[in-house]
């Protein structure tokens, strides 16, 4: 293992990628001179030279189509948004080219892309650039979502949505950029798309989450509540939301009895209520509580530092969720 | 070889389409491709062409008549050609008809209707109506417990009524069923106070079995109890249900009150009325089992539910179908207000074949209500609610009552209440009949 | 509904110049744009007579509830689709809007996989999972209908990208409703095709109306073919969609200037749809039936038989006639004989099939 930042991480990805397969390119805002408006490109324009990492005009539903173009015909795409916030303008390119196209042609298509870039709270940026959309893609079939929550995790997934034939929706928070962690040196150590990592082993009950809530709140709840109540959380870190590891999920469920789901984005129709459902349909016999959910407030994240801190999930709300599925005062 | 032109889907949504206009005439030559008609679709007038080439034998469809998507309009063929066939298997309009040679004969006569026998009343007893003591982590009547412990309290055995819950509401959660298991089957309750981690909630819902204020029992509450529980346990009942249109009864009672007002005719005088002149025409309806014997009664008297502050009296109108409506609508203004007062005799009591309860007034929308022994039915009558009904295919605005018959099997069979209902919904949808 | 286009097969009775080299053509006939050997030029004429005789039939099976959803007619266009697709190479490739049948019939899909698609049978080109909208084959380089108006535009593009990145000499042609124009990836795909010279020409069928919506109501600028240059520096030119010469030779150099300088081009074809926008359009609120007339008169298949009498003689005409006939008719009676999908294909081509993917229990 070597250590490095996530958004290191992210970069000896693309390059070893782009260096293996002469048909990976990256396409986006600012991904060339500028070297990414988040530096996750930094050098790849001086070492591939500007076919191969392109800037595009602010036209993302163009490039993003451009992208899907490219792909069906057998190029791997790397399609960089600057953030999720904006690929909202290229749904109709993911939804109705992306999702449909193997389907609607028989099976005669595929479409190896990757749509990258970040997502979620960043700091006071406001409720335009702040969101977490992952469940626009989630629900969708013939899509897959993937949300890294480590440097490791970021490396190895990157490589698989890359050599993936789907399309591949790859969203980085914009908090874990600077993240630092050891990353493993097999450049074929690949994460496997579909698979959940238990990040914590425990017994009394499962916590599920993804991307930068792993970190900055499930973990941090589990040390508190191992170290004030006693009590012994599992925690799940789903990776790939679409395919989801839902076979990891139910038998952990089935073996605490209880589980808390922790999600950056707005509770309704989200990935959580999904899970939530799947759980009270698969293993209601299994359950001694309640699923409880940790969501952002529903309301726009506001601006003001105070504001954007309550409404986003914090690891005491784990805690208390804890202490009520487990009866514990 | 003569062909069956059949009306096409011009339009998605197009069932069926009126022919406007005949482009062409009988005996006409015509090409695939020719305009042969002009249809007028759920859309806009349409053109229909041929779609193959031969002279028009015959002209099915005739101009102003609507006719079905896939009906025959018309025959092509060879001029001379005999079409008899085609036209007497296809008959008019006969749907999708075309492709298939028509029967030579009508086969065996249909099948004589089903009797009106439906099966014998089913046997199975009704279930011992068991009140569970309160125990904790009852909530209304529920003992609430999570999925798990419910699992495990039947995989031990466990009677749930019997274990003390210590979750939020007094909900019985995994460890309480451990517990239980620990101690031989039951939850020690009185020590339920004692236990980890039970919050003081569910230490308090956790009362004697039979808990809250005792109410004095009213010998009308107890005559209630009697004879409704003597009816649920006794008679093997079935209920149906069928929706009437109401509009005709609210015109007339309109009616009524624009040239009666001191009378103050409503639905419900209506109801009685009519139920009695349909009880004349349906004798089982007037017959009752009575210590084993069926008694027969020969006249229409009609039991009325009242609600009082004290419980629930049924006074009845006699020989209903032989009064009016104001005449009626007095004498159970006059029977309420004694009821209310508690002044009924036993023979305004008593004597009554059938009886009708309204809880319309309270938006109630149907229910079934419990027979009234040794009466052989009762009749629950809904609200009158706005409903979109269907008049001629399309969807309207309408005023709908769901009337609920529930029938003694042992002396009524579902055919039979079926029959007696049908003709109640039949004079309520045209008051009129209940002259003839 | 109009009349049919009073085509070739429709006039036999019709006074008709003599079917020798020699006579002269009507000099109202306006003189053909290119002059082609015999053998394209028929062949050219029995694609369009395919196309609208494919078409007719298409109609009478929607009616006959055999073809049911959206199903749009290409009727009155087919000078559009047979002039730009004679101007490919086999490698090239060919995008669609949703009124695709006519494109995929001369463009390696047969009348047979055609048909079944629309029926929805499991042989259709897109084994009954695309429909009428969306007919594609991969190895002929068709692309597929796009039933979103401009949605498919970035993605003939993004071939385009494909082509200029791997330097194939592939050329890209990216068919369109003159209401695509509208569209914001319409705008987007072509600065993107400007800027990096991709090897795409855009043609834009201008039927002259988006649904119901005649161009000059949604359109501030109502010559087309004028708003590219300016915009993008990417040439725009207008041809006679009526005109299977026309569109032809327009189309021609545009692929030519494509494929050697990798400059993209901008094509308005002016053409008439005769049937309704879809098979649940009437046409009548929008336009006059002596609008569809006047359109009518000027059918591509009369004009290159009026242009070229002696090459289309009545034994040709009368021959080929028959021929199409029975290919359409083989192609229904073969729809009609196809099973549909088996209902495990309701789980297959979602996205590749990997370990663990739940197919139809995870419902």
């Amino acid at each position: 293992m070597v250590e490095m930042s996530f958004r290191e991480a992210l970069n000896k990805a693309l390059a070893e990628e782009m260096e293996r397969d002469s048909q990976v390119f990256l396409m986006g805002e600012e991904v060339g001179q500028y070297h990414g408006a988040y530096k996750v490109s930094q050098g790849l324009l001086e070492r591939f030279g500007d076919l191969r990492v392109v800037d595009a005009p602010i036209t993302e539903a163009g490039f993003v189509g451009l992208g899907i173009g490219a792909a069906h015909v057998g190029m791997r795409p790397v399609i960089e948004v600057m953030t999720f916030n904006f690929a909202i303008l290229a749904l109709d390119q993911i939804v109705n080219n992306a999702a449909k196209l193997r389907s609607m042609s028989g099976g005669q298509f595929e479409v190896p892309i990757v749509i990258r870039g970040p997502a979620g709270a960043g700091g006071a940026l406001a409720c335009q650039h702040s969101q977490s959309l992952e469940q626009q893609y989630v629900h969708i079939p013939g899509i897959k979502v993937v949300m890294p929550s480590t440097p490791d995790t970021a490396y190895r997934l990157l490589k698989s949505a890359i050599r993936d034939p789907d399309p591949v929706i790859f969203i980085e928070s914009e908090k874990l950029y600077n993240m630092r962690g050891p990353v493993t040196e097999d450049p074929e150590n690949l994460w496997p798309i579909g698979k959940a990592d238990v990040t914590r082993p425990g017994s009394d009950v499962t916590i599920v989450t993804w991307s930068r809530m792993l970190t900055a709140v499930a973990l941090p709840a589990a040390e508190t509540l191992a170290s004030e109540d006693g009590i012994d959380c599992e925690v799940i870190d789903a990776l790939s939301l679409s395919p989801l590891d839902l076979h990891t999920i139910l038998e952990s469920v089935k073996k605490t009895n209880r589980c808390v789901i922790v999600e950056e984005g707005w509770p309704k129709v989200s990935v959580g209520s999904w899970i939530a459902a799947e759980i009270g349909l698969k293993a209601f016999d299994h359950l001694d509580a309640p699923i409880e959910r940790i969501n952002q407030k529903d309301v726009p994240l506001p601006y003001a530092f105070n504001l954007e801190e309550i409404a986003l999930p914090r690891p005491a709300d784990v805690v208390e969720a804890v202490r009520r599925v487990c009866y514990a005062k | 070889m003569a062909t069956v032109v059949t009306l096409l889907q011009l339009s998605p949504t197009m069932s069926q389409g009126t022919l406007v206009k005949w482009q062409v005439k009988e005996g006409a030559k015509v090409s695939s491709g020719d305009i042969l008609a002009e249809i007028e679709t759920d859309k806009a007038v349409m053109e229909q062409e041929s779609f193959e080439d031969g002279t028009v034998l015959k002209l099915v469809a005739k101009e102003g008549q609507a006719v079905p998507v896939g009906s025959m309009i018309a025959v092509l063929g060879e001029p001379g050609e005999d079409i008899s066939g085609l036209l007497a298997g296809g008959g008019a309009p006969a749907p999708k008809a075309a492709a298939e040679p028509a029967p030579a004969k009508p086969a065996a006569p249909a099948p004589a209707p089903a009797k009106p026998e439906p099966a014998a009343p089913k046997a199975e007893p009704l279930p011992p109506v068991v009140v569970a003591a309160t125990g904790a982590g009852d909530s209304g009547g529920r003992i609430l417990v999570s999925p798990l412990a419910r699992k495990m309290a039947a995989e031990h055995g466990i009677d749930l009524a019997q274990v003390a819950g210590s979750g939020p509401n007094g909900r019985i959660v995994k460890r309480d069923i451990e517990t239980a298991v620990a101690s031989g089957g039951t939850a020690p309750r009185p020590e339920l106070a004692a236990a980890p981690a039970a919050p003081a909630r569910a230490a308090a819902s956790a009362a004697p079995a039979v808990g809250g204020e005792e109410i004095p029992l009213s010998g009308m509450r107890k005559t209630i109890a009697r004879r409704l529980v003597e009816s649920r346990q006794q008679i093997p009942s079935f209920s149906l249900s069928v929706d009437v249109d109401a509009q005709p009864v609210l015109d007339a009672v309109a009616r009524m009150r624009e040239r009666f007002p001191e009378a103050k005719v409503t639905v419900t005088h209506f109801l009685i009325k009519a139920m009695a002149s349909a009880l004349m025409n349906h004798p089982w309806l007037r017959t009752q089992w009575v210590d084993g014997r069926l008694v027969r009664k020969h006249a229409a008297h009609v039991s009325v539910a009242v609600a009082i502050d004290e419980g629930l009296l049924t006074p009845v109108i006699r020989n209903a179908n032989a009064k009016g409506l104001q005449a009626i609508a007095a004498e159970l203004r006059e029977l309420a207000a004694r009821a209310r007062d508690r002044k009924l005799t036993e023979e305004d009591l008593t004597g009554g074949v059938q009886t009708i309860s309204n809880l319309g007034m309270f938006g109630i929308q149907n229910f079934d209500a419990i027979i009234n022994p040794p009466e052989a039915s009762i009749l629950a009558v809904g609200a009158v609610i706005d409903k979109p009904v269907v008049r001629n295919g399309n969807l309207v605005a309408g005023k709908i009552i769901t009337l609920t018959l529930s029938c003694d099997h042992r002396v009524v069979d579902g055919a039979v209440g079926a029959s007696y209902l049908k003709d109640l919904k039949a004079a309520l949808e045209d008051p009129l009949l209940m002259l003839a | 509904m109009a009349k049919k286009a009073k085509t070739p097969a429709d006039t036999s009775d019709a006074p008709k110049a003599a079917a020798t080299e020699s006579v002269a053509r009507n000099p109202h006939v306006p003189e053909p744009k290119v002059i082609l050997p015999d053998d394209k030029l028929i062949e050219m004429y029995r694609q369009m007579l395919l196309i609208r005789r494919f078409e007719e039939r298409c109609a009478q099976q929607y009616q006959l509830q055999k073809i049911k959803g959206f199903c749009h007619l290409y009727i009155g266009q087919e000078a559009v689709a047979v002039g730009s697709v004679a101007a490919l190479e086999p490698k090239d490739y060919i995008f669609q809007t949703y009124r695709d049948h006519g494109h995929a019939l001369i463009r390696g899909i047969s009348a047979r996989e055609t048909m079944a698609e629309l029926f929805g049978k499991a042989t259709g080109c897109s084994k009954g999972k695309g429909g009428s909208m969306h007919l594609f084959k991969a190895s002929a380089g068709m692309m597929g209908g796009n039933g979103i108006v401009g949605g498919h535009v970035p993605l003939a593009t993004g071939v385009g990208w494909k082509a200029m990145y791997n330097k194939t000499g592939e050329v890209v042609l990216c068919y369109m409703g003159e209401a695509a124009v509208n569209q914001g990836v319409f705008h987007e795909s072509l600065n993107m095709a400007s800027l990096w010279n991709l090897p795409v020409i855009y043609i834009c069928e201008n039927n002259l109306f988006g649904m119901g919506t005649a161009v000059h109501r949604a359109s501030a600028e109502k010559d087309l073919y004028m708003r590219t240059a300016g915009a993008y520096r990417i040439r725009g030119v207008r041809c006679d969609g009526m005109d299977v010469l026309d569109v032809y030779k327009t189309t021609k150099e545009a692929v030519e200037r494509a494929r050697t300088k990798g400059r993209p081009t901008f094509i308005e074809a002016v053409c008439y749809r005769y049937r309704g926008h879809s098979m649940s359009d009437p046409a009548t609120t929008y336009r006059t039936k002596d609008e569809v007339s006047i359109w009518q008169a000027k059918d591509p298949m009369v004009r290159l038989q009026e242009q070229f009498p002696g090459v289309f003689t009545e034994e040709l005409l009368g021959d080929m006639e028959k021929e199409i006939r029975e290919i359409v008719q083989d192609s229904i009676r073969f729809a009609e004989e196809s099973p549909f999908p088996d209902e495990s294909e309701l789980w297959t081509d979602v996205h590749v099939d990997y370990p663990g993917y739940p197919g139809p229990k995870a419902n």
